[in-house]
Formats: C-alpha cells, sequence, structure tokens
C-alpha cells in the first residue's frame, strides 16, 4: 500500500474533498488497482502521436484509432515501437457522428497511462473503460510528472487497492514515477495480495 | 457556478450550551453546483431537435414477471422513460406501440431501440461494462437516433433502494442511460462533485435511483421549456432534509385526483384547492397539500412521486432524518443556535411537530 500521507493528513484535517474510487458505475463496474494492473494485457506510458478515424464495414460502424508513441511498457508486448487501440466512435461516412457514452477523449500530444485490454475486440479496449486512462502532467513548481485520472482530478495515493482522488491540485499529487513502482509491485504480486 | 456548505448543530442536554460542527467534507456532503455536462463529440453538443425521443423497447420479459415496474422489461424501461418525462419540462420520450421487431445495430434504421444484447455490434462489451448508449448526430449535434444496449451476459432485476451489486438494477441503468440518450453525459467524468443519477459512479449500497436537481437542470437546460409549468412539488424539495412533522404541498393549474408515492409505496392522497394566488396558472384554488410524519418511514434517502389522476407530475429525491421513533413523547429543550442571521435564535422541542421550532431571538 502506498499513501501519499501528508497529503492525507492536509485533506482530512481540512474536510477537503478525499474521493474513494466508486465501488459501481451505472454503465461499468469499478475497477480496483490491483484490477487493472492484472486485468490488462498491456501497461504502458505513452505520448497520443496519431488520431485516425476508420469505417468498419463489417459492424458499420466508425472506430477511432489512438496511436501511442514514447512508450514506457510495463506490461504486455507491443510487438513495436508504439502502439494504437481502437476505439468505437467517430464518423459515418455520410458524416453522422457517433458518440459512445463513457469512451474517453484523446488529443495529439498528450501523455497517458493505459492499462489496456480486448483492443480490436472490445468497444473500449481500456479495462474498466475510462478506469483504464490515467492523464500525466508536468507540474513545473515540483519539477515531476503526475498523475490524474481520467477526468483530470489529481490521485494524490493508493489506497485499499483503491485511488485516493482530490479536487484540489496538492503538492502531494501521486509522482508518475511513483505510479510505475506501483504497478511494477502489483504486477509481481498475486491479484489482491499486494 | 455556486456550492455552499450546510452548518447542523447538535445540541447536549443542558439547555444554552451548544455545540455547533461545521462539516463541509466533500467525503460527506457533496456540494450542490449545477454541473451537468452534455453529450458531445468534436465540440458539437448533441440535441433532439423536436425536443423529443421515441423509444423502440425490444427487451422482452423475463422468466419470472418482475416485482417492480414489471411484469416486463419493456414495462421497467418505459417507466424510466416516464421518470424523466415527469421532471423535464419540454423534453418528452414516447414509446413506440407496437414496438419494431429490429436490431439495436441497424444504425440507419431511424428507430432508437433499447435491447439485451451480446455484444456491442460486434464488439465485446468487455468484462465490467452493463450498458451503454450508441448517439448518432449530424454535424450541428442534431440526434438522429441512439440505441441501448443492456448487456446480456449480466444479472438483471428491477429494485429501488440500495444498489446490490448482483442483480443489478435495470430501472436505474435505464434512466440513466435514457438521460445519454436526451443528451446528458458524465458529469463525474467532465471534473464534477454533484449528485446525479448521469454520473458514471454509484456505490453499492447507494440508494440512488433517480434524477436528482442537477439531471434535472441539465435535461431543463437543454430543452428549455416555453411555457410555464403548470404543477409542481414546492416541499419537500429535491435534496433536502425533512424531519418530523411537516408539509407536502406545491401547487397544479388544474386537477383531478391528486395522490403521492414514497419510493413506490402505497398511494397518500393530496387535498387540492388551497389558496395560491402566487402562481402562474391564473387561479387562485390550485395549491395542494398534505400533512405527513416523517419518522414513519426509515432515516435516510427517499423519493416522493406526484401523481394527477395516475400521471406523475412532479417528483424528488429528499433525506429524512429522525430520533428512532414515529412519535417521540416526554422530550423537552430549548437551545441556541449563536450568530444565526446577525443574532442568536432560542429553538424549543415541540412534540407536537416532533420538531424543534424558533421560540425567541437574542
Amino acid at each position: 500500500m502506498y499513501l501519499a500521507k501528508a497529503a492525507l493528513r492536509f485533506l482530512v484535517f481540512t474536510g477537503l474533498g478525499i474521493l474513494s474510487a466508486p465501488a459501481l458505475a451505472t454503465t461499468v463496474l469499478e475497477q480496483t488497482f490491483p484490477d487493472l494492473v492484472h486485468q490488462a494485457d498491456v501497461i504502458a506510458v505513452g505520448t497520443v502521436t496519431g488520431i485516425q478515424e476508420q469505417w468498419d464495414a463489417a459492424r458499420q460502424a466508425p472506430t477511432t484509432h489512438i496511436t501511442f508513441s514514447n512508450l514506457t511498457v510495463l506490461k504486455g508486448d507491443i510487438g513495436g515501437e508504439s502502439m494504437t487501440l481502437e476505439f468505437l466512435g467517430g464518423h459515418m461516412p455520410d458524416g453522422t457522428i457517433l458518440a459512445v457514452s463513457g469512451v474517453p477523449s484523446f488529443s495529439i500530444g498528450e501523455k497517458n497511462v493505459v492499462f489496456s485490454a480486448g483492443n480490436h475486440r472490445d468497444f473500449c479496449p481500456l479495462v474498466g473503460v475510462w478506469q483504464g486512462l490515467l492523464r500525466v502532467t508536468f507540474d513545473s513548481q515540483r519539477g515531476v510528472e503526475t498523475v490524474s485520472d481520467n477526468s483530470r482530478m489529481p490521485i494524490v495515493g493508493v489506497q485499499d487497492g483503491r485511488f485516493l482522488k482530490s479536487e484540489i491540485s496538492s503538492q502531494e499529487t501521486l509522482p508518475l514515477s511513483t505510479l510505475l513502482e506501483l504497478i511494477t509491485q502489483e504486477i509481481r504480486s498475486p491479484h489482491g495480495q499486494p | 457556478m455556486v456550492s455552499h456548505s450546510r452548518t447542523f448543530a447538535l445540541h447536549t442536554k443542558r439547555g444554552l450550551i451548544l455545540l455547533t460542527i461545521l462539516f463541509s467534507s466533500y467525503a460527506l456532503f457533496l456540494p450542490e453546483v449545477q454541473a451537468f455536462v452534455r453529450l458531445a463529440a468534436g465540440g458539437v453538443s448533441f440535441f433532439w431537435s423536436n425536443a423529443q425521443a421515441t423509444m423502440n423497447l425490444q427487451l422482452g420479459c423475463p422468466s419470472q414477471p418482475l416485482a417492480n415496474w414489471g411484469p416486463c422489461w419493456d414495462d421497467a424501461a418505459a417507466d424510466a422513460l416516464a421518470v424523466w418525462n415527469s421532471v423535464a419540462a419540454r423534453f418528452r420520450f414516447f414509446v413506440s406501440s407496437p414496438s419494431v421487431t429490429t436490431s439495436p445495430c441497424a444504425h440507419s434504421d431511424g428507430l432508437n431501440t433499447a435491447a439485451f444484447q451480446s455484444t456491442i455490434c460486434g464488439m465485446a462489451f468487455g468484462g465490467s461494462t452493463l450498458a451503454i448508449t450508441l448517439s448518432f448526430a449530424n454535424s450541428t449535434g442534431a440526434l438522429r437516433e441512439s440505441d441501448v444496449l443492456f448487456n446480456a451476459g449480466q444479472q438483471w432485476s428491477t429494485y429501488s433502494g440500495p444498489l446490490l451489486l448482483s442483480p443489478v438494477d435495470l430501472h436505474r441503468v435505464a434512466i440513466h442511460e435514457f438521460g445519454h440518450v436526451l443528451g446528458l453525459d458524465h458529469p463525474d467524468q467532465h471534473g464534477q462533485t454533484v449528485t446525479a443519477i448521469m454520473n458514471s459512479a454509484f456505490h453499492v449500497g447507494d440508494g440512488l435511483d433517480s434524477p436528482q436537481a442537477d439531471d434535472i437542470a441539465g435535461v431543463n437546460t437543454i430543452y428549455p421549456s416555453l411555457t410555464s409549468p403548470t404543477g409542481v412539488l414546492e416541499n419537500p424539495p429535491p435534496g433536502s432534509f425533512v424531519s418530523g412533522i411537516s408539509i407536502i404541498s406545491g401547487w397544479k393549474c388544474t386537477a383531478g385526483t391528486l395522490t403521492f408515492t414514497i419510493d413506490n409505496g402505497p398511494p397518500g392522497t393530496l387535498v387540492y384547492g388551497s389558496s395560491r394566488g402566487d402562481t402562474p396558472c391564473g387561479n387562485i384554488n390550485n395549491g395542494f397539500v398534505t400533512l405527513w410524519n416523517w419518522n414513519i418511514i426509515s432515516a435516510g434517502q427517499h423519493t416522493i412521486r406526484v401523481f394527477d389522476n395516475g400521471v406523475q407530475f412532479a417528483q424528488a429525491t429528499f433525506i429524512v432524518t429522525t430520533l428512532g421513533q414515529q412519535f417521540l413523547t416526554g422530550a423537552s429543550g430549548a437551545y441556541v443556535l449563536p450568530n444565526f442571521a446577525g443574532r442568536n435564535v432560542i429553538v424549543q422541542w415541540q412534540e407536537s411537530l416532533q420538531n424543534f421550532v424558533i421560540v425567541g431571538t437574542q
């Protein structure tokens, strides 16, 4: 278990929000940190370098292909220097937009941690849909890269298998390097036995 | 964006000794902000240009009739649509009758189909997805079709109250998905913290099973009313706290028999015709009211629905606090609330109301 203790104390005693991970989503079951690690086929940190829509004639649906480069792969074999994930959604041949609730959006140049599973099989190749995507930003004050969830809520630690999140931009936001250590530790651990 | 915290006062048995505890923790009380988010893609927000959508319900029936909103899955889904209709000022869901046998993956049939599916048009749900909404819109955001796919591999049921991990309550999931159909997205996936049925996440054990104030604000912002409302439940308001004995009240411009239910329980009767000249109705005797002892229902979150001749026109979700008895007798006490609105306020227990009343100021 890792916990940014100073941040936790600060948040508790100021009464400000530590939001534990949900137990169940209306559309998606909660994935704990061990779930994310152990259910992922691939865990990687990378920068979005390509976004391309394609029409899937067999499924009669558009898909959007997100390419990640500059990869640090912690789990799995991506078979190359880049990785492309396929998401349901995009433009149809007649210009109609297909939007799928819950599927994350991406921008060129953003850096993410992805817990991927079921690429080219599932409608969203992330464990737990949006839960399998973490955003990486650079904290210029601390000089470190830090991690937030898909909605850009800062992650301040991992406790009891769940991400601790905060609405305030604390100096104690979890560094990317620490998260990668936690992932590496979890990969070595039996599922549920961190 | 407006937010506020709530102040609660706890009192010792000795009069005039007061302990005020300020809770401002997000972990305990979510800030009340208007945080709804519209479904969008490519910078374009989605909407139905005629403020209505007709759903083609293809969910069928379970082997055993449903205990709630049944007997069929389609009945529960139809009720979920009616829930949105009851809180939307202008937007209206309609149900295709008879339903049309079609696949929700026939994306160009113009039918808004809701059905159980084993895949999402050939792609897997993944290990954790219960239901999904596919929304099709043109470049202006005008929706032309929206299909809802429920994971056929999931155990489903219908019930109100605390959410179970399995079976999952289809009724509230349908309310959530139909919220996507009308054009709402997940506020909590866009950095918002608000109580909403449209949040992507519920806790197991949560009783949240109906649109909340933020959800209602969302649908009524996308589809603002072109006319004044014709009926409103004013007490209890959405998101409020109630205790003791108080009134259920509101107004309706014209009405037949007005009734209410709490958590879909047995209906109670509302007295209609009290004087309310302050409403936009153009008549005077349009108020409705009844007296209600909140102690007879359990502490916690509940939902009241109000009906006119059996047709729901209003609802609110609120939180009940009790002292553990249906009617507390023999208790007494007076206490000071310091510095409320610039003065000290004296409150005293009043048994007949099962509540505290203001008896003086200092």
